[in-house]
């Protein structure tokens, strides 16, 4: 039986974050799921959100996002949808 | 453009953020005109042309996000002019409440259309057939819409197959449901403030971050910091605004953290407007004594009925809104303490200008206010003890929500006054609004309930709110189910 691929992507919601775009980065993650043809239909997108502490100056970089275990700093809508569809296509 | 997290969304919170910061940690002339460089850093320019007119842009901003007036191009004066101390604290509103800053506009042109590189200069070209003025030509360049003889119908567009007709409008003008946007002599907007409600989907549609509000942000965080007793007053919208992390319980904590002295749900005074509505109605307009009711929570809807429909006014509710009822009730329990409303709406401030509210409402700010307060103090929500809300009814909560408020009355209707049916009516956005009263003008809304909302959804799509309306919607509801309290519990019909 094939497994269904899946993606986990964690939101830092904190409150610098959430000021610099995270819940907007989590509408766009999530409107990705309507994608089907797109996303070969077969893969899960898991969208979690937590509150972060890195270890240097978390302003500086919010906000900031985990695809996959891969931290993204500064990150935007369309670099974290870039990030997932490069994954989907491997 | 609401919704999606733009560069111009990113500028207006860096703004709250560091202003917040200036009134906490003690502003000077100086620091003042140090932020645009903060804001705006280097030399290339990252939004417009030059850093030098982003800076410029960042400045008038500033003014505004501490409540004070544009600068006059010609007035060679520091972004802090006008900001003196007997106006750090106490400072009201004053009109104009919405401001184009004229050198970010783009002058975009008026609604026109247009035709696109779709046009295949087909042999049937329906659109010349149905033009009424002949304003559309086949030339060597291609197929070209006379812009002096065209009369905006439509019909070219409605006709061609190829989807090569567009309708250009201004976004400023085009989200303006009570047509107060024209334009300057440079072809920039202009706010005509005779028309204007300040309903703010301007601010929120313009993609140049052009039209903004003022705010008393700076006014309220330099109380906090000066010890002033000020109760915190939330709208019933403010449930999950601030993200996930932030539940109900966690903003009334942060709230004090930050130094309010209390906070309290404006859904209290929701639950006050909703049984003198109760009542109103089934005794009033059941009964064909007066011809219908408008609620008259939505200050935008509210006062745009009153401008354009004053032959009708008199059926919006007299109620006090929850924002002032709350208000009142805060300054009766507590004397000395000021109180600020905390929103989704630049309305509201509009409201609070009022000579009879002034001394209610002391301050008012929006929830994207309010998150540059909590940026600025480093709040963190993951850390807080919450302290539940105990004070208003699933019913003022739900006022957040379209329909939420003629749901709250024809619930209590039917409660207390069962043999009443309730017939309602509502409409979001304000041409929408316009229309609804247009057909209760003509009588076709006798004994009815009518509610209007100037935000499509409700106030959890208001301009000054941070997230996506379906989102907060739910956080809503669920926080609405969770209220202990019954609304009607020992009422009666009267």
């Amino acid at each position: 039986m094939k497994t269904m691929k899946s993606i986990r992507v964690v939101v830092c919601v904190c409150t610098q974050c959430i000021m610099n775009g995270a819940m907007d980065i989590i509408e766009s993650v999530e409107s990705l799921k309507k994608l089907k043809y797109e996303m070969r239909h077969g893969v899960k997108i898991q969208v979690e959100t937590q509150v972060c502490h890195t270890e240097h100056d978390h302003s500086q970089v919010c906000p900031v996002v985990f695809v996959d275990g891969q931290q993204i700093e500064k990150a935007t809508n369309e670099e974290v949808m870039t990030r997932i569809l490069s994954i989907v296509r491997k | 453009m609401r919704g999606v997290y733009t560069p111009v969304t990113k500028i207006r919170r860096q703004i709250f953020t560091e202003i917040a910061r200036l009134a906490f940690e003690g502003w000077s002339q100086e620091k003042v005109e140090e932020l645009p460089y903060k804001i705006i850093s280097g030399e290339i320019p990252q939004y417009r042309d030059s850093v030098f007119k982003e800076r410029a842009i960042v400045g008038e901003r500033l003014r505004l996000a501490m409540g004070l007036p544009l600068r006059d191009i010609n007035d060679n004066a520091p972004i802090s002019k006008g900001l003196s101390d007997d106006m750090l604290i106490n400072q009201a509103y004053e009109l104009p409440l919405i401001n184009v800053i004229p050198f970010a506009c783009n002058a975009c042109p008026e609604t026109s259309y247009m035709v696109t590189d779709n046009c295949r200069h087909c042999l049937a070209h329906p659109c010349v057939s149905v033009c009424p003025v002949s304003a559309i030509q086949f030339t060597a360049e291609g197929t070209v819409i006379d812009q002096d003889k065209c009369l905006k119908c439509g019909r070219c567009k409605e006709v061609c197959p190829y989807s090569a007709i567009v309708k250009y409008d201004r976004p400023c003008a085009a989200a303006c449901g009570v047509k107060a946007i024209g334009s300057d002599h440079l072809g920039r907007a202009k706010i005509d403030y005779d028309k204007c409600v300040a309903c703010g989907q301007c601010i929120v549609s313009c993609p140049f971050g052009a039209i903004t509000d003022k705010s008393q942000l700076f006014q309220l965080a330099t109380a906090l910091k000066e010890g002033v007793p000020v109760v915190a007053e939330v709208a019933p919208s403010f449930v999950g605004q601030f993200g996930p992390a932030a539940t109900p319980d966690k903003v009334k904590a942060a709230l004090k953290l930050i130094g309010f002295a209390d906070v309290v749900e404006v859904g209290w005074g929701a639950d006050r407007g909703t049984v003198e509505e109760v009542h109103h109605y089934a005794k009033h307009v059941a009964t064909g004594e007066a011809r219908f009711l408008a609620t008259s929570c939505c200050p935008a809807w509210s006062v745009m009925a009153k401008n354009e429909f004053p032959e009708i006014s008199q059926y919006l509710s007299q109620a006090y809104t929850p924002m002032v009822e709350t208000a009142r009730h805060v300054k009766k329990t507590h004397p000395d303490h000021k109180v600020a409303f905390i929103g989704p709406c630049s309305a509201k401030k509009l409201e609070a200008m009022r000579r009879t509210i002034r001394s209610d409402v002391d301050y008012v700010i929006t929830f994207e206010e309010l998150m540059g307060m909590f940026a600025a103090k480093d709040v963190d929500f993951g850390e807080i003890e919450g302290e539940p809300f105990a004070d208003a009814a699933p019913e003022g909560r739900g006022y957040a929500v379209s329909g939420g408020v003629a749901g709250a009355i024809a619930s209590g209707v039917h409660k207390l006054y069962p043999e009443v049916e309730v017939k309602m009516d509502r409409a979001e956005g304000l041409a929408n609004c316009k229309k609804m009263l247009a057909i209760a003008k003509a009588g076709k809304r006798e004994g009815y309930l009518m509610e209007g909302m100037a935000c499509v959804g409700g106030c959890v799509a208001g301009p000054g709110t941070l997230q996506p309306i379906n989102k907060a919607t739910a956080a809503v509801n669920k926080f609405k189910a969770e209220s202990p309290i019954d609304l009607f519990e020992g009422e009666e019909g009267q």
